[in-house]
């Protein structure tokens, strides 16, 4: 008896779903010192993570295998969801923000201290962190108040300027030039700078834009800090952005745009490749404010933009003067639940090292290492970038090269971004955390596009009361989760 | 028929002569529109006949139908309201509608126009402030290398096999379990039926990123980790599939399942039989839903797939926008060209289905 056409697809089908179920998993890449290495990047990255990283550490470690893992922006969700299962990196790549809610979390394995109490990195090691980074490090875990991770770079916003537009505004005017831009600057020369060169064509629209930058946390935080404000509390209970420096950031950032017309906000958050950026790139924007990574895109996508990049300006003087640069950082730390914890604390002393700074600067130069020796040294002032074929060099580079006569132009303000200010003694760059610190940037975020709105007509210490007032609620919602101790 | 409702119609009749079977499903798919179905078997005729519709009615399910069993020949005659033909619009009218669509339908396509053209371009091209629409140079030496880039230096071609292979296998099995899982809760009478229907229901009203974490949990217990059976098993069935061909599967009148039963088919012949060929363009529908579903899918492929090797396209698109250092348009374009093409050929190839899918289950019977 033929079974049925019906009997047949069903049973077909029944040992597709068994089949695709039951299937036999392959093994991951495993062995008895193989340590997983996470990072996330573009492709191109391998060039640096997998066959210098990786590789360079399994030839210094014999023995030693590497299995090199590149995961996209959201890698955080990646590392929450191995926590739960109980599995982590050996080394793992994270950003700041993410640092201190990690370690409270229990996961991150403590890098200063073995479990017997001996200690474990140098103070070389330590010397060679710049100071603004190495108190940033000290946090608490399970662990204990310790270091948990050691940090790869410092990313430090800086003020671009077109010198053809300048120079172009001078000839054109004589009688009221416009100065190179310097760290010198203060908020007066740059509101006067950025005024004089806006262009208007004959019907009043606007062709050069005197400054420009992208509506987010990081401009605001930068202007917060010159005008003398603190983010958080000391112990970190309170959020403070509705002082007397919050009002007076607002109102500068609006008087730009509203008293003199040379800034247009584009009230859409920080875009890449797509906002601000691109008009700097097009010849459009005279001043502009970004950070350290956007250099070697220009210098790649716009290979005619005659422009340098020079210190953030510091605040008015008649609030002292203050010079402070927002920046970010990016760490290598060890997961809690590292399979090879000794070999992964091992790894990561051995990626802040001088050589392996000198190498991530050398290849990708999107923000200066965080090694002084490194930054000190003659390889800072150069480097040789990535080609995108190696076989061909006629189809350019991924990373654009930054040769020695560039340097001055492209790499020098970053130096004195962690040099201490002659006149304060502090450092300038600051990297913005807190237990909230993402919280609080979404609330700024909807602050600067409720403020900097043409239609608004709420004062600047209103927005930022309700800010505030945000802020501490989800702070008070915190407690109760455990965030604040 | 919403143009019979309150219009003045009579009667016409219209006489076919169609296997039993096509009778069976002939008469349920115009039980919406037909005034009436008549068939003649062997001399003895069976009328089914519904009232015409008043406005704001639904149409009945027609009543005197004796079903008969396959292989046996017969007559059906199948009586229409006549609808009053309605005056069309004029000339000019017709050239301003088509012409207000062709526009609309212009403005839809501009997207995917920049794209394409974006992904043709050098990066500089993509920079410049004198940039046209259309890459410089004759279409032979546009940069067709960005493709190669995104194929091979991000590795979208092997990406591009492991995310064909789970969302077609997805899409077949999640077909036929959720046609399968519908047909149960809409024509199988057993304990705890609505019950079960209610929390299946329910998962549908949690979003995944709230039980993302239990969910990676069982599935790494399973060993549903870094392997394609963690792309494809979590969505062999899903709650939106069930409910979606339980509602197509219920407008399938009981008596032909009645029909079927008095043949002597077991339930799953009836599913295969009778069932699945009527309710096809909502598994067809389905289907595109999860097709697009598994294609686009991010956050789960994510979090489980660990190694290069199996990663899906999403996941190495969003590596070519990783980062906010060096970024290349036409290679991000030409990736994203190459991800939409081929979710416009599944739609181009179901589309008549889909459509008739999604108007079945916005009709109750």
């Amino acid at each position: 008896m033929r079974p049925r056409r019906s009997t047949l697809a069903g049973a077909v089908l029944a040992v597709l779903t068994a089949a695709v179920v039951l299937w036999p998993a392959a093994d991951a890449v495993t062995g008895e010192r193989t340590l997983l290495f996470t990072v996330w990047g573009m492709p191109f990255e391998d060039l640096l993570f997998r066959d210098r990283y990786a590789r360079g550490f399994e030839a210094a470690h014999p023995g030693v295998r590497v299995n090199y893992q590149r995961y996209a922006d959201d890698i955080i969700m990646k590392y929450n969801a191995w926590h739960a299962r109980g599995r982590g990196a050996d080394v793992m790549r994270l950003r700041i923000t993410d640092y201190h809610g990690m370690a409270a979390r229990g996961m991150l394995r403590r890098l200063d201290m073995a479990d017997d109490g001996t200690t474990r990195l140098t103070d070389d090691e330590l010397a060679a962190i710049p100071r603004h980074l190495v108190s940033l490090l000290w946090t608490d875990g399970p662990q204990g108040h310790g270091v948990y991770a050691l940090p790869q770079d410092n990313a430090p916003y800086g003020l671009f300027y077109n010198a053809r537009i300048i120079r172009e505004h001078n000839r054109l005017h004589p009688d009221r030039p416009v100065e190179t831009p310097s760290g010198a600057w203060t908020w007066d020369d740059l509101r006067r700078a950025a005024r004089q060169l806006t262009r208007k064509d004959a019907r009043g629209n606007v062709e050069i834009r005197g400054i420009d930058f992208a509506v987010w946390s990081w401009p605001f935080l930068t202007f917060f800090a010159q005008a003398g404000g603190t983010l958080w509390t000391p112990d970190g209970s309170d959020c403070l952005i509705d002082s007397p420096a919050g009002v007076e950031a607002l109102e500068f950032m609006r008087a730009m745009s509203r008293e003199d017309g040379s800034f247009i906000p584009q009230l859409s958050g920080y875009l890449s490749g797509t906002g601000p950026d691109v008009l700097f790139a097009r010849g459009r924007t005279a001043l502009f404010l970004d950070g350290s990574w956007r250099i070697a895109d220009f210098d790649r996508n716009a290979p005619d933009l005659e422009y340098a990049v020079v210190p953030l300006p510091r605040g008015p003087e008649r609030l002292g003067g203050r010079a402070a640069v927002v920046s970010g950082c990016v760490l290598w730390a060890v997961s809690a639940n590292a399979a090879h914890p000794e070999d992964g604390i091992s790894m990561v002393r051995w990626l802040t090292r001088a050589e392996q700074a000198i190498d991530y600067w050398d290849t990708l130069r999107v923000a200066p290492p965080a090694n002084l020796s490194a930054i000190g040294s003659e390889a800072f002032r150069s480097t040789r970038g990535i080609l995108k074929d190696p076989s061909d060099p006629a189809l350019g580079y991924e990373v654009a090269p930054m040769p020695r006569e560039r340097f001055e132009s492209r790499a020098a303000w970053i130096i004195q971004t962690i040099t201490p200010d002659p006149l304060t003694g502090t450092v300038p760059a600051f990297v913005p955390v807190g237990r909230f610190q993402t919280e609080l940037e979404e609330e700024i975020v909807r602050m600067l596009n409720e403020y900097l709105n043409e239609s608004n007509t709420k004062p600047a210490h209103e927005v930022l009361g309700r800010a505030a007032r945000n802020v501490r609620a989800i702070m008070r919602r915190g407690e109760s989760d455990g965030r604040i101790p | 028929m919403a143009g019979v409702a309150g219009a003045a119609v009579d009667l016409v009749a219209e006489e076919v002569v169609v296997a039993a079977a096509g009778v069976a499903a002939a008469a349920t798919a115009v039980v919406g529109v037909a005034a009436a179905v008549e068939v003649v078997v062997g001399g003895a005729r069976v009328v089914a006949t519904r009232p015409p519709a008043a406005a704001g009615d639904r149409p009945s399910t027609p009543r005197n139908v004796t079903w008969i069993g396959p292989g046996t020949c017969c007559s059906a005659r199948f009586l229409w309201y006549r609808v009053p033909a309605m005056r069309g619009p004029g000339p000019i009218q017709r050239a301003v509608a088509h012409l207000a669509v062709y526009a609309i339908a212009l403005s839809m396509l501009a997207p995917f126009a920049w794209m394409v053209l974006t992904s043709l371009k050098t990066d500089q091209e993509v920079l410049s402030g004198t940039a046209s629409a259309l890459p410089s140079g004759p279409p032979w030496r546009w940069r067709w290398q960005n493709y190669t880039d995104a194929l091979v230096g991000a590795r979208l071609g092997e990406y591009y096999l492991n995310s064909l292979v789970a969302a077609v296998l997805t899409t077949i099995l999640a077909g036929f379990h959720n046609a399968l899982a519908g047909f149960a809760f809409a024509k199988m009478r057993f304990r705890g039926r609505r019950v079960i229907f209610a929390v299946t229901i329910a998962t549908m009203m949690m979003p995944v990123q709230v039980c993302f974490i239990f969910a990676y949990l069982i599935a790494g217990r399973l060993g549903f980790i870094d392997n394609m059976q963690a792309l494809v098993v979590p969505f062999l069935a899903s709650g939106f599939g069930i409910f979606y061909m339980r509602q197509a599967v219920s407008l399938v009148p009981d008596s032909l399942l009645d029909a079927g039963r008095i043949d002597g088919m077991t339930d799953f012949e009836l599913f295969w039989t009778l069932v699945r060929p009527t309710v096809w363009p909502a598994i067809s529908a389905l289907a595109i839903f999860t097709f697009v579903g598994s294609w686009n899918s991010f956050f789960w492929p994510l979090i489980v797939i660990d190694s290069a090797g199996r990663k899906t396209l999403p996941l190495g698109v969003a590596e070519l926008a990783t980062g906010r250092l060096v970024l290349s348009w036409p290679t991000r374009m030409a990736a994203a060209t190459l991800i939409t093409l081929p979710l416009i050929i599944v739609f181009m190839v179901f589309q008549r289905a889909f459509v008739r899918g999604i108007a079945l289950t916005g009709v109750k019977e």
